[in-house]
């Protein structure tokens, strides 16, 4: 009846409080090898039935080993070898000493049917034993750097004018800082509840991971204090793999970590979305530490949907992460099937309850906002809009030129409505930051000096 | 002498040839009636009454056993025999068409109270996991544990236990007809035809099995000629059965519906009967491995055979009542045959176990005898 479970770890849960059921006690056995055997039945079929019936045996077969009962039962056989009652003796002084027995390999047999009972039997064999041994690492708050050794692999970069050597290396350099953030992140998890959801899997934590190390590598230097090589080969195509080990600056990683965490975890947003949805999700977004401003860059757009049958109600729910440019950074949808409410007044109401209250869902949405979040910082920021009038410059045609030269600005793009200059750029900081470069790089190519400029919301700015 | 001998040849020649010329054509066929009168349900007869000769396999027996079940109802193996389809259930009933006396009464049936009905029904049998249609009493038990539970907690259970998705539907479709008859004095007449059938929705394959064929119900099978009798004078009604009065009419149809049902029940039941594989034999006391879980019912009447090498050799019958996973029975006769003999008298000397080569099953006969009565 059912598959045979075989031989496999099985936990010896010795003081389990398992719930009452109907598990009769049947015999223990020592047989003459050293095997323990023990049998019992449980109520029901199936997997839980068995289980229940192997955990009792197996919990039945400690007790004996524990009590010494195991080694009056052996005393009565004559003729067992001495390997047998040795490791029967062994056995039960470790278990009063208090070993843990987990982890020693047991038999269960072919479960089989009694009336509507399910029975096994558990044998316990003669087998060495041993202490298991665990190893961990982790972040060791005693020492500032931490040591990593990493490869990397390069080939010769004629447009940045660097040797196969030195991409090699620079490749190794950011792959320690990449290696050291995701230590950092493991640990402080719980610290940012908004990014948290992308670091639950593994694959997501190296996108982190990377990510966060090559915001670093453009943002600041030193966080590597010293590297040694530690080995090299050449690679086909006249390329170099480097092995080098790198102690991290635990301190600066940290900060500049944090730093980019902090951007990518809590932009502002607005919401749009109809009543009752849009107060339902604002105060959804407070709890997850969203930042709410109606002037917010970016928006979150959802639209509700009701969907009608029978006199039940359903919900089909939208939500859109864009920027005001119409850039689409995330989306994520509900699961309308998930429930069905008589349809009437309250109907929107109640499902938007029960949808925002469901932890999975909770959990999608808000790893669809860290994703937005992240790739607006990945794609250079958000995009603000600039607005100068045309009065004041005095070489127009050079205006997306020294934009672009901008720190930290990119995508620049130009339209001109007569009166006015419009300029559309991603910009990695913070708006006021912009505006002192743009006071500052304008110069050379305005006619007069410019005016104060008006910051009409967070990302227009204008020149009037 | 020899003339003699060759006239003989000759004749004896003759007699051969005219003896292969007045050779009948094989007859395996014969001329059946068509017959339109009423269905009639058909149940088993009571363990107690057998006889000898009764004790015969029936058909649609499966020797499945339980090796293939993981017990786990929302991911059971395919082969397992205590995996039912999930389906859901539909009733449509065909338009009345045409006109004349009590025709609109008859078209204003609302068969939509007949599905709930049906789908009850059905589920008690345990031949088929239903999803029910129910919506209205569904939402509404939702949005009181909304109001009386609150939202987290609905949502998870809702995440957690999700609507199952039907394999199949099984449609009913019904037919309704009526005619009169007399003249001052007349009577109504209905007749409803009952077919069921099991769809894939997918690919819209009808299956075959089960089969359950075609029902049909009279109103005189549940009302007396005498209650749908109504007199006219002047081509107009004077008193009687008021048979354009849709709610008098309803509860006649809602009858004749009921009583389709139940036989279509008592017909599932012969075609999808419930088998079991005996565990042992104590005296006249046999030991199941399924009981409700296979929808063994109370009160029913078992064949039990030996099934081994491909051929079923009955033993017995026995009155067989379930508990939830496993059933018990009492074989009320042990069949007149050496097999039996031997079974019969091992188990009465202590607890008769079947080998695997020679494993005894146990399948039920159809609707257990007292099944109408108690569950109809």
């Amino acid at each position: 009846m059912i598959k045979a479970t075989g031989v496999k770890s099985a936990l010896l849960t010795l003081a389990v409080g398992l719930p009452a059921v109907s598990v009769q006690a049947q015999d223990l056995n020592v047989l003459l090898n050293g095997a323990i055997e023990a049998e019992h039945c449980a109520y029901g079929r199936g997997a839980s039935a068995i289980e229940q019936a192997k955990t009792e045996a197996l919990a039945e077969i400690a007790r004996a080993v524990q009590s010494g009962k195991v080694l009056s039962i052996a005393n009565t056989y004559e003729q067992m070898d001495t390997a047998s009652s040795t490791w029967l003796q062994q056995l039960s002084d470790m278990a009063q000493a208090g070993y843990d027995m987990r982890g020693l390999r047991t038999n269960t047999s072919k479960p089989r049917l009694e009336g509507s009972d399910t029975c096994v039997t558990v044998s316990l064999n003669k087998q060495p034993l041993g202490t298991a041994s665990t190893d961990s690492g982790s972040w060791d708050d005693a020492q500032t750097t931490v040591s990593v050794t990493v490869v990397g692999e390069g080939w010769r970069d004629d447009k940045q004018g660097m040797s196969a050597r030195e991409v090699a290396e620079l490749d190794a350099l950011r792959r320690a800082i990449s290696q050291v953030v995701g230590v950092w992140l493991t640990e402080q998890r719980t610290q940012y509840s908004n990014t948290v959801s992308h670091t639950n899997n593994t694959s997501d934590n190296f996108a982190m991971n990377d990510f966060v190390a090559r915001q670093l590598q453009t943002k600041s230097a030193g966080m590597v204090k010293q590297w040694q090589l530690i080995d090299s080969k050449q690679l086909a195509n006249n390329g170099i793999e480097v092995t080098i080990r790198a102690d991290v600056e635990k301190q600066k990683v940290e900060l500049a970590t944090s730093h980019i965490m902090q951007q990518i975890g809590s932009p502002r947003v607005a919401v749009a979305a109809p009543a009752p949805l849009d107060s339902e999700l604002k105060r959804w977004l407070s709890q997850q530490g969203v930042e709410l401003s109606d002037n917010a860059n970016l928006i979150l757009r959802a639209k509700p949907r009701l969907i009608e049958r029978a006199g039940t109600a359903r919900l089909d729910l939208r939500v859109q992460v864009t920027d005001q440019a119409g850039n689409v950074y995330g989306e994520w949808q509900n699961d309308p099937a998930l429930l069905s409410l008589p349809n009437g007044p309250n109907a929107l109401y109640d499902l938007i309850d029960v949808h925002l209250a469901l932890e999975p869902q909770q959990q999608a949405l808000s790893k669809q906002l860290g994703d937005a979040f992240m790739r607006v910082v990945q794609e250079g920021g958000l995009v603000h809009d600039v607005y100068i009038n045309s009065r004041y410059l005095a070489q127009p045609e050079r205006l997306s030129g020294v934009l672009s030269t901008l720190g930290g600005a990119q995508d620049v793009s130009i339209s001109n409505n007569g009166e006015f200059y419009k300029a559309q750029l991603r910009f990695s900081g913070k708006t006021g930051d912009l505006v002192a470069a743009l006071q500052q790089s304008l110069q050379p190519i305005t006619a007069t000096e410019l005016p104060k400029a008006v910051i009409a919301n967070e990302f227009t700015i204008r020149f009037n | 002498m020899k003339n003699t001998l060759k006239i003989a040849l000759s004749l004896a020649a003759v007699a051969v040839l005219s003896a292969c010329q007045t050779t009948q054509p094989a007859q395996q066929t014969q001329t059946g009636q068509v017959s339109n009168r009423a269905s009639n349900a058909i149940i088993a007869k009571s363990a107690y009454r057998f006889e000898d000769d009764d004790i015969k396999v029936p058909a649609y027996f499966d020797t499945q056993g339980l090796a293939n079940c993981t017990f786990d109802r929302s991911n059971e193996n395919d082969n397992c025999p205590l995996k039912k389809p999930i389906v859901r259930m539909y009733f449509s009933g065909t338009d009345v068409g045409g006109e004349g006396q009590g025709v609109d009464a008859l078209r204003e049936y609302d068969d939509s109270q007949l599905l709930k009905m049906l789908e009850n029904q059905f589920a008690g049998i345990n031949r088929f996991r239903i999803v029910t249609r129910d919506d209205s009493v569904i939402s509404e038990e939702k949005q009181l544990q909304l109001e009386q539970q609150g939202a987290t907690s609905v949502a998870n259970r809702a995440a957690e236990r999700r609507v199952l998705q039907p394999d199949y539907v099984v449609k009913l479709d019904t037919l309704r007809t009526v005619k009169n008859e007399g003249s001052i004095t007349g009577w109504m007449d209905y007749t409803l035809e009952l077919t069921a059938a099991t769809i894939d929705p997918y690919t819209r394959e009808m299956l075959s099995y089960p089969n359950l064929g075609k029902i049909r119900v009279k109103s005189e099978d549940v009302r007396d000629r005498s209650e749908l009798k109504y007199v006219m004078a002047n081509n107009r009604y004077v008193s009687g059965y008021r048979y354009f009065d849709s709610a008098h009419v309803n509860a006649v149809i809602n009858d004749m519906a009921s009583r389709g049902i139940d036989i279509l029940l008592t017909r599932m039941l012969s075609e999808m009967p419930a088998t079991a594989q005996v565990l042992g034999i104590k005296g006249n006391q046999i030991s199941l491995d399924r009981g409700q879980n296979a929808g063994v019912l109370p009160n029913e009447t078992m064949i039990i055979f030996q099934y081994s090498a491909g051929f079923v050799e009955p033993i017995g019958v026995a009155n067989v009542n379930p508990s939830r996973n496993s059933a018990m029975g009492e074989m009320t006769l042990w069949k007149d045959s050496s097999l039996a003999d031997t079974i019969s008298a091992q188990a009465e000397a202590g607890i008769y176990r079947p080998s695997n080569s020679a494993k005894i099953f146990a399948v039920s006969v159809g609707t257990p005898a007292n099944f109408l009565e108690n569950r109809t």
